[in-house]
């Protein structure tokens, strides 16, 4: 990889990085460090690139090593953020908005990675399973039950008393 | 595939579902029902996640590779350049100082005015911010802070005119909102005011770098400047 193709990556990447990063740790100042580094991580590494069309996830992968290295030193809080440290975005219904992320942040990480990496990074089962180092059949577990959990507070419902009726 | 089936793939994977479900979405009034929802809380679930990206992030991340590039570069040639190092690092801390100095108080003021009115989602924004959050980013620009003049609405770190960084704050006073804004690099030869499509902006000698005070309350500027004197505290002195 030569230094324009590099830059390439950057500009393609870091604002889909920087979701991602933000949601890992919720905070703007971290998530920009977070990708900093892991763009420096992928130059220093770029010899072990071997596959261009691989090239997000091993970026998703780098990132989310930084944030637990991160994590490790920093003991960063992960579940007891404070729910008002949320921004809101530039989006038309600010307060669904909001609504919405208080929801995504009251989710565990185990069950929001994933659906981060589905919904922002447009990844497949088979891709986030290998990217997280679990199995398939535990992404779609986990995804289902995250959206499950999120379609419950949606709709207003007390956790774990909603029933869908099936046929 | 029956229902429960469809709705497991469904919320697994509410884009891909497979052709399975969706022949079985197509005959099951009750599931097409069910996955028009999902896909409504798919779409609010992306505009949720999809924070604002700060503003020159890539161009940030390529500056500091480039700057990792010079340095795996001159290593080779260290001991004979160390000397032409050291002369330039002197030439460049004096460009750096003129180019500075070159931003008069009044362009800034008026760069500040104009991020100010490119980023009205600070002015709209009710975060309910921490006080701790308020404390870090203050100490981020090397300063110390007494009391807030009110609650604080939102907190960045942004781009500043003229290049590098500085912390974007908003308070709702009792005269409205104040935005301050602190530029520890941006060092000015005096204070300014400046009055523009509505707006006033305060600019103040802050430590070594400098701060804006922006209103839509002409008349109390003054009393925001005070607070600024009395409450922010930096390195060798008050503001």
């Amino acid at each position: 990889m030569n230094k324009s193709a590099f830059e390439h990556l950057v500009r393609a990447y870091s604002g889909e990085l920087y979701r991602f990063a933000y949601w890992q740790c919720r905070d703007r100042g971290v998530a920009e460090d977070l990708v900093q580094e892991t763009f420096a991580r992928a130059w220093n590494a770029r010899a072990q690139l071997r596959d261009a069309a691989m090239v997000k996830p091993w970026l998703y992968r780098i990132l989310r090593n930084e944030h637990a290295r991160l994590h490790e030193k920093k003991s960063l809080p992960i579940d007891d953020t404070e729910l008002s440290e949320l921004p809101i975005s530039d989006g038309v219904d600010l307060e669904r908005d909001y609504a919405v992320r208080e929801q995504l942040a009251m989710l565990s990480p185990q069950y929001r990675e994933p659906l981060l990496m589905q919904t922002l990074g447009g990844f497949s089962c088979a891709e986030i399973a290998e990217t997280m180092g679990i199995g398939q059949d535990a992404v779609m577990q986990r995804l289902t039950r995250a959206r499950l959990a999120l379609r419950r507070l949606w709709l207003g419902e007390a956790l774990g008393t909603s029933k869908e009726k099936t046929s | 595939m029956n229902c429960l089936e469809f709705r497991r793939a469904a919320l697994a994977d509410p884009h891909h579902p497979g052709h399975e479900a969706l022949a079985h979405e197509a005959s099951c009034p009750t599931c097409a029902h069910f996955y028009r929802e999902l896909r409504m809380q798919e779409e609010a679930l992306y505009e949720a996640m999809n924070v604002p990206v700060p503003d020159g992030l890539a161009d940030r991340v390529l500056l500091r590779q480039a700057r990792g590039w010079r340095e795996r570069f001159f290593p080779r040639f260290a001991t004979p350049a160390l000397a032409a190092s050291l002369v330039l690092a002197a030439l460049l801390g004096l460009v750096w100082q003129f180019q500075s100095d070159a931003l008069t108080p009044e362009m800034l003021a008026a760069g500040i005015l104009a991020h100010v009115e490119e980023e009205p989602k600070a002015l709209l924004a009710e975060q309910r911010v921490p006080l701790a959050r308020l404390v870090t980013a203050v100490k981020r620009s090397g300063g110390e802070l007494g009391m807030p003049p009110g609650e604080t609405s939102y907190v960045n770190h942004c781009p500043l005119p003229g290049g590098g960084t500085g912390e974007h704050l908003v308070f709702n006073t009792p005269h409205g909102k104040l935005t301050l804004i602190l530029m520890p690099d941006k060092r000015i030869a005096h204070a300014v005011r400046l009055d523009r499509d509505g707006l006033t902006v305060s600019l103040m000698p802050a430590g070594a770098g400098s701060l804006a005070l922006i209103s839509d309350n002409r008349e109390k500027i003054g009393e925001a400047e005070n607070w600024a004197r009395e409450n922010l505290r930096w390195q060798g002195g008050r503001t």
